[in-house]
C-alpha cells in the first residue's frame, strides 16, 4: 500500500512539472520573480531535471536582486554537474553583482579551462581582473578577446582603460578613438577619451 | 555602465556629499578595489588627506600594487614633504613593471625633489635605466639634474635641465662658477694589543676640497696621530691631491709627506684613474713613497659593481712591497645604502706594507706589514648637507719574527658635502 502511495505521488509529480515550469517562465515574463521561483518547489529533484530546476533558481533570485540565493542555487547546479558551463556563466553573474572579483575570476577561469574562447567569460574575466586592480593582466586579457572578437567595441573600451590606468596614455586614446568612430555615443569610450588624456 | 565607478562620484553631489556615498560604498563592498579608489578621490576632493592616503593604500593591498595607485601614493606623499617615501614607493613601481614608461616618469616625480648625495647615488642607477627607455621625458630629466646637483656636477644637472620642463627647474644654479667646499673632519681612538706590549692613542684629520663645477677639483689632506705607550710615536701627514673627470672618467694625481717622531720624513707620489660604465666601475692606482729605509711601491686594481639600487660589491688587488713587489692583497667590499643610511665593511686579505689611503683617518704606515684587516662603516645623512659616520678598523700586523699586534681603532667622521642647489625646497 505504502508503495502505491509512493508510485502515485511521483508519477503526479512528473505530470506537474511542465506544468510548473511553464508557470514559472510565465511568471518570470510578467517580472513575478518571487512567485516564479515559488512554482519551481512543486518540481521534483532528481536527476537533470533536479539541475536543471537549480540552474532556473540561480537565475530567477539573480533577476529578484538576491544574490546570496542565487550563488548557492548556481553551486548546487554545479554540484548536479560538474562539467557545466552554463552554471558557471551563470553564477559569475550574481559575483559581479556583489563585486566578488576573484569569485569572478576564478569561475571564468573554470569555464575557459572547459570551454576555452567562451565569450562571456572571456569579457568578464577582463573585467574580474580590472576591477581588482590588477590592470596589466587585464590588458593582456582584453587583448585575448580583441584578437578574437576584433569588432567588439567593449572588449576594446575595456582595453583602453586597462592601458589608461597603466599610464599608457596614446594607447588607451588609440582605443577609445576606434570605438568613438564605430560607435559615438559609447559612453565609456567617450569618458575615457576625455580623462585619459 | 559597469564603468560607472571608474568616473567617481557623481559630479552633481557637493565634495562631502560624495565622500559620505564613497564610505557607504566601501563599508557595503570592503574587498572592492573600485570602492575604495573612489573614496581616496572622493576624500581628496573633500580635503580629506589622511583618508586619502588610507583609502589608496588599501586600494593597493587589495591590486597588489599598481601604477594608479602608485601615483597617487607618490603625489600624496609629495604633498606632504614625505620625499623619501615617495621615492621608495616610484622605486618599487619601476621594479614592479621595468617595460612602464609610466612608472618611469613617476619616479622622475619622485626624484625632482631635495635629496642628498648619498641618497642620489643609490638612486642614480634606476634612474638613468629609466632614463635610456624614455629619453625624452622631462620628470627624468628634472629628476637627474636634481641628482647631478646634489652630487656635485652643476654642470651635468645644468644639461639634464634644459632638457627639462620649466616647472620642475628649481629655482636654477645661482652661483654655478663659484667652486664648491667639501669639509670633512674625524677623530679615531687607536688600540694596539701585541704579544709584549699595549698602548693607546689618537689621530685626527681635516680634509678640505675645493670643487670647480663637476669637472676639476683640489684640496688637503692634514692628518695628526699620537700613539703612547712603551715606544710613543707621533705623526703628521699633509697631502695635496688635485684631480679632474668628464663623462664618468677621471684621473687625480696626489703627493704629501709624512713626518714621523724619530724617523726620516717621507714622501709620497701617486696617481690613480677611474672610468665608470653602467653598474660596473673600474680603478686603478700607484704610488710611490720614498722612507729612510728604502722606497715603497704600491699598485693597485679595484673594480665595483652596483648588484642593486641599494647594494654594491666590489673586489681589489694590491701590491706593495719595498723595493719591490713582496705584499699582496686581496679587497672584497660590501656598500649598503637605504635612504639617508648607508654601510658598507672592506675585508683585506693577504699582507700590504704602508698602503696609502687617502679616505682613511689613519696611515697605517706601521714598519711591520698589515696582515689583514677589516673596516666596517655606518653613516647616516644629516639634513642635505652633512653627514655623520662611525666606522671601526681592525687591522693586524706581523713582524719578521713572526710576532702579531691587533690594532683595532674606532673613528667619528663628519663631513660637510658640497652645497646643493640654491632654491632646493620646493
Amino acid at each position: 500500500m505504502t508503495l502505491f502511495l509512493l508510485f502515485l505521488a511521483v508519477a503526479s509529480a512528473a505530470t506537474d512539472a511542465p506544468t510548473a515550469l511553464q508557470q514559472s517562465y510565465a511568471s518570470e515574463a510578467q517580472g513575478d520573480y518571487t512567485a516564479a521561483i515559488q512554482v519551481l518547489s512543486g518540481v521534483p529533484r532528481s536527476g537533470d531535471l533536479a539541475y536543471i530546476v537549480d540552474l532556473r533558481r540561480g537565475w530567477l533570485h539573480y533577476l529578484a536582486g538576491q544574490n546570496a540565493a542565487s550563488i548557492t542555487a548556481y553551486a548546487r547546479a554545479i554540484q548536479a554537474q560538474p562539467d557545466s558551463v552554463e552554471a558557471r556563466v551563470g553564477l559569475t553573474l550574481p559575483q559581479l553583482a556583489e563585486r566578488q572579483w576573484t569569485d569572478v575570476e576564478h569561475t571564468c577561469r573554470e569555464v575557459l579551462a572547459k570551454a576555452p574562447g567562451e565569450t562571456t567569460c572571456t569579457a568578464r574575466l577582463a573585467w574580474a581582473l580590472y576591477s581588482q586592480g590588477r590592470h596589466m593582466e587585464a590588458e593582456a586579457a582584453y587583448a585575448v578577446g580583441i584578437a578574437r572578437w576584433p569588432a567588439d567595441l567593449d572588449l576594446r573600451a575595456g582595453r583602453g582603460w586597462a592601458r589608461c590606468k597603466q599610464g599608457d596614455l596614446p594607447g588607451a586614446q588609440s582605443d577609445f578613438a576606434l570605438v568613438l568612430t564605430v560607435s559615438p555615443s559609447h559612453v565609456t569610450a567617450a569618458q575615457g577619451a576625455e580623462l585619459c588624456r | 555602465m559597469i564603468f560607472t565607478w571608474l568616473i567617481g562620484v557623481v559630479c552633481a553631489a557637493t565634495p562631502m556629499e560624495s565622500l559620505f556615498a564613497a564610505e557607504d560604498e566601501v563599508l557595503a563592498f570592503p574587498a572592492d578595489y573600485g570602492a575604495w579608489t573612489t573614496l581616496a578621490r572622493a576624500a581628496e576632493s573633500a580635503g580629506a588627506w589622511d583618508q586619502a592616503m588610507g583609502a589608496w593604500q588599501r586600494a593597493s593591498e587589495l591590486s597588489g600594487g599598481n601604477l594608479e595607485t602608485a601615483t597617487a601614493l607618490v603625489r600624496l606623499q609629495l604633498r606632504d614633504g614625505e620625499a623619501a617615501e615617495a621615492r621608495e614607493v616610484a622605486m618599487a613601481a619601476v621594479v614592479a613593471f621595468p617595460e612602464s614608461r609610466a612608472a618611469g616618469r613617476l619616479l622622475g616625480v619622485a626624484w625632482s625633489t631635495p635629496q642628498t648625495a648619498w641618497e642620489a647615488r643609490g638612486g642614480l642607477a634606476v634612474l638613468q635605466r629609466a632614463q635610456d627607455a624614455d629619453p625624452s621625458s622631462q620628470a627624468l630629466h628634472c629628476a637627474m639634474a636634481w641628482s647631478a646637483a646634489v652630487r656635485g656636477s652643476p654642470s651635468l644637472a645644468r644639461e639634464h635641465l634644459k632638457n627639462a620642463s620649466v616647472g620642475c627647474v628649481p629655482a636654477g644654479l645661482r652661483d654655478d662658477d663659484v667652486p664648491m667646499v667639501a669639509l670633512s673632519a674625524g677623530v679615531t681612538g687607536l688600540g694596539w694589543s701585541g704579544t709584549t706590549k699595549a698602548s693607546g692613542g689618537v689621530s685626527g684629520s681635516l680634509v678640505a676640497t675645493a670643487i670647480k663645477d663637476d669637472t676639476a677639483w683640489g684640496g688637503v689632506v692634514v692628518r695628526g696621530l699620537s700613539l703612547s705607550g712603551d715606544s710613543p710615536i707621533s705623526q703628521v701627514d699633509v697631502w695635496g691631491r688635485a684631480g679632474a673627470q668628464q663623462g664618468g672618467h677621471g684621473l687625480e694625481g696626489f703627493g704629501g709627506v709624512i713626518a714621523t717622531s724619530g724617523y726620516t720624513t717621507a714622501k709620497a707620489v701617486g696617481a690613480r684613474g677611474w672610468t665608470q660604465w653602467r653598474e660596473l666601475g673600474v680603478s686603478a692606482g700607484v704610488v710611490r713613497s720614498s722612507y729612510g729605509d728604502g722606497t715603497v711601491l704600491q699598485a693597485e686594481g679595484t673594480v665595483s659593481w652596483l648588484l642593486s639600487d641599494h647594494l654594491q660589491l666590489s673586489t681589489g688587488l694590491r701590491r706593495t712591497g719595498l723595493d719591490g713587489f713582496d705584499h699582496t692583497s686581496l679587497d672584497l667590499g660590501v656598500a649598503v645604502q637605504r635612504g639617508p643610511w648607508s654601510a658598507s665593511s672592506t675585508l683585506r686579505l693577504g699582507s700590504e706594507l704602508r698602503p696609502v689611503r687617502l679616505d682613511g683617518l689613519v696611515p697605517w704606515n706601521t714598519a711591520d706589514p698589515l696582515t689583514g684587516s677589516l673596516t666596517v662603516t655606518t653613516s647616516r645623512a644629516l639634513g642635505k648637507q652633512a653627514l655623520l659616520g662611525v666606522s671601526v678598523d681592525a687591522l693586524r700586523t706581523t713582524s719578521d719574527s713572526g710576532d702579531s699586534a691587533l690594532l683595532v681603532a674606532p673613528t667619528l667622521l663628519f663631513t660637510l658635502t658640497p652645497r646643493p642647489l640654491s632654491g632646493g625646497s620646493r
